[in-house]
């Protein structure tokens, strides 16, 4: 039989149970006895190990065999879960991973595993108790039997499956651009029918949006997916770096049950896995330094998602050592960032802010991350181009935290249109603070920088004509129109020719060359055909 | 059927003859309905609305030699895979089969791949690789 076409599902199916896997190694780590856990664990080997089988993988089967026969010692109590066997089981992972991603690449998912069958196979129990003696709590007898047999978890699982399809992700994004352009032609339908002026053309347009709305919102929630899709993989992270590093950390996620569109998702991984990195590497103090200064030994990353409205605020935080910010100050201005008159202007959030400069990690940070070329300013960039925020809070000697604010999704959004003659532009909503008319009389300036005051603190007015070298504005009105955004920690106002109103649209890449250019996130089809330039605010300046 | 990747698009520019590989072509159309683009350079008349897509208008008779376009030229749109991009161009002369290549020369233009004798004349290859690698290095120096 002919079992290249279950390929694809055996290895994004395997991939899901090596992801299990991995948490599973880690939680057990922390908690050794949990025997439901345990037997999850020996499931997870049994599973891959058949459906490896059944699909003429050896290799690949024999190790998860393997594996199995280890989680089976464990189950029986011959064996203590211990750092030793989670090393061992770990590697086993890594070593599957590796397998099928040559499977996937077009290999044969065959490699030299004989090495570590003989480590897992001729793992010495004696030697392992004595040892773990030291560091856990001894087992007097074998677990007691877990409360869920195999069969009755088989059989809830495949009650579950029965209820849900595998869907391939292109045809979720199929979904999402039909019904963005199903969004922009009902725009040109409704400005049609202004012109038209028909009661039962408005009914049925009336109708139609209604509708629209349902389909949007299902089509989003079919894009959801749970933050735990990516926060799964932290801990073993986390668990690695410690243990390179030599800290001891606690690692705590939060609200990996939050929905989030998974375009958004992909895009996070990297930001948060550099956050997490530098918590660990240069917040957390190593066990003797936190002793010295009263802390408890182990250090505390914490990663929580929560909902606020239709946004979604990821947490990263640490009780290291925090920022100190007059070594910021002084690295800024050492590097010609900031010259030193203007250092005491800046506010406590704004020095923080430094972190996000370009250039501004050092040399170490940049190594820690090899091959990634991710630092805080990539992090911050891609933060903002997801039309997030990102803020930083920090106390010497009590820690940091590093915060992100996302929408739910990116590819429909409400934007503010705005004309700066002869371009119309869009703003995203979730970028702008407030928008206002601003009384000419209240603009002052300083250094041949526009600026008014809002609640004691000064504004900076940039123009957009001037940015983007259109007409000059016209100046003889007594107002003039100012969205604020907050740009690098610090407050902006832009000021443009006239506000045409909110609108809904569905955001449009520009693809190759034009995606360099920068400030400009997308585009936009307005209902009347005109095409808008979504500002990418953050990089603007 | 002759393979897309066999068959050359040929066009003119101001009095010279260029060649494309057929299948870096999406479609050829009449000059569209073009939008600004902000902050881009002058030899980016636009952007138009590609069947729902959006693709950037370059005037490639004033980005390589500096004279204005043709308003009565074509528009040539490249396939999505390569760029959301489209070449105004003069007029569009023949498609024909790398068959009619009598022979071929070094080029020492930048954008030019290579230059192709045919029985008809001389047609220069554009090089649609470092047409956009160029394009890019110019549109990221131009931003905010």
């Amino acid at each position: 039989m002919d079992m290249s076409q279950y390929k694809e599902l055996f290895i994004s199916e395997s991939r899901e149970h090596l992801h299990s896997m991995n948490e599973l190694i880690v939680l057990l780590e922390k908690e050794a006895a949990d025997r439901e856990k345990i037997d999850s664990l020996f499931r997870v080997a049994h599973s891959i190990k058949g459906m490896a089988a059944s699909m003429g993988y050896g290799d690949i089967a024999e190790l998860a065999h393997k594996i199995e026969d280890l989680m089976d010692r464990v189950r029986k109590g011959v064996l203590v879960f211990d750092a030793g066997v989670a090393d061992l089981l770990l590697e086993g992972s890594d070593r599957l991973e590796a397998m099928i991603l040559d499977l996937e690449q077009g290999g044969t998912g065959m490699h030299d595993i004989a090495g570590l069958m003989q480590k897992i196979s001729g793992y010495d129990p004696a030697v392992v108790c004595a040892a773990a003696t030291s560091t856990l709590p001894a087992l007097a007898e074998p677990f007691p039997p877990a409360k869920t047999d195999d069969k009755q978890g088989t059989r809830q699982r495949q009650a579950e499956s029965r209820h849900t399809v595998r869907v391939k992700t292109e045809i979720l994004d199929h979904l999402i651009n039909t019904t963005g352009e199903l969004i922009t032609n009902k725009f040109r339908l409704m400005n049609v029918g202004k012109e038209v002026e028909s009661a039962r053309l408005n009914e049925a347009l009336g109708e139609l949006a209604r509708l629209l709305r349902e389909l949007y919102n299902s089509v989003i929630h079919v894009r959801m997916m749970p933050f735990a899709t990516i926060s799964d993989r932290f801990p073993r992270m986390v668990r690695d770096l410690a243990k390179k590093n030599g800290k001891e950390v606690a690692f705590a996620i939060e609200g990996d049950d939050i929905e989030l569109d998974r375009g958004i998702l992909e895009e996070l991984v990297d930001p948060l896995i550099h956050i997490i990195r530098n918590a660990l590497d240069h917040g957390l103090e190593t066990a003797d330094e936190r002793l010295a200064c009263g802390k408890p030994a182990q250090g505390l990353i914490r990663l929580a998602a929560c909902r606020e409205k239709d946004r979604v605020v990821i947490v990263v935080e640490d009780d290291g050592r925090g920022m100190d910010p007059a070594k910021l100050l002084a690295s800024a201005i050492d590097k010609g960032f900031l010259r030193p008159e203007k250092a005491g202007e800046l506010s406590p959030r704004e020095t923080l802010l430094l972190i996000c400069m370009p250039g501004f990690s050092t040399a170490r940070e940049v190594t820690d991350v090899s091959g990634r070329g991710v630092g805080m300013d990539a992090v911050s960039s891609t933060i903002q181009s997801l039309a997030g925020s990102l803020a930083i809070e920090s106390e010497q000697g009590r820690g940091s935290r590093i915060i992100l604010k996302l929408p739910l999704t990116i590819t429909i959004i409400n934007v503010l249109l705005a004309r700066i003659n002869p371009y119309s532009i869009a703003i995203p909503v979730t970028n702008i603070l407030y928008t206002m008319e601003l009384r000419r009389s209240q603009i002052s300036c300083r250094e041949k920088q526009e600026l008014f005051y809002m609640e004691d603190e000064a504004v900076p007015i940039m123009g957009l004509n001037h940015i983007f070298a259109a007409s000059a504005p016209s100046s003889d009105g007594e107002f003039i129109s100012l969205f604020i955004a907050e740009v690098k920690g610090r407050k902006v106002g832009f000021a443009v020719d006239r506000f045409l109103g909110q609108q809904e649209v569905f955001v449009k890449p520009l693809g190759r060359p034009l995606a360099k250019l920068r400030g400009l996130a997308g585009g936009a089809i307005l209902g009347d055909g005109e095409i808008v330039f979504i500002l990418d605010v953050a990089n603007l300046l | 059927m002759m393979d897309a990747t066999n068959r050359l698009l040929v066009f003119t520019l101001r009095g010279s003859r260029y060649a494309i590989t057929l299948e870096n072509v999406a479609e050829v159309m009449e000059p569209p309905l073009i939008y600004p683009i902000p902050h881009a350079p002058h030899f980016f008349p636009g952007i138009m609305n590609f069947h729902g897509n959006l693709v950037s208008v370059l005037d490639l008779a004033l980005f390589l030699s500096g004279a204005p376009r043709n308003p009565q030229g074509k528009i040539l749109v490249l396939d999505a895979r390569i760029a959301n991009l489209s070449l105004w161009v003069d007029t569009i002369e023949n498609i024909c089969s790398t068959d009619c290549i009598l022979e071929e020369y070094e080029s020492d233009e930048n954008l030019v791949e290579k230059l192709l004798m045919m029985a008809d004349g001389e047609v220069k290859m554009l090089s649609v690789e470092k047409l956009l690698d160029k394009l890019e290095e110019i549109l990221a120096a131009a931003g905010v």
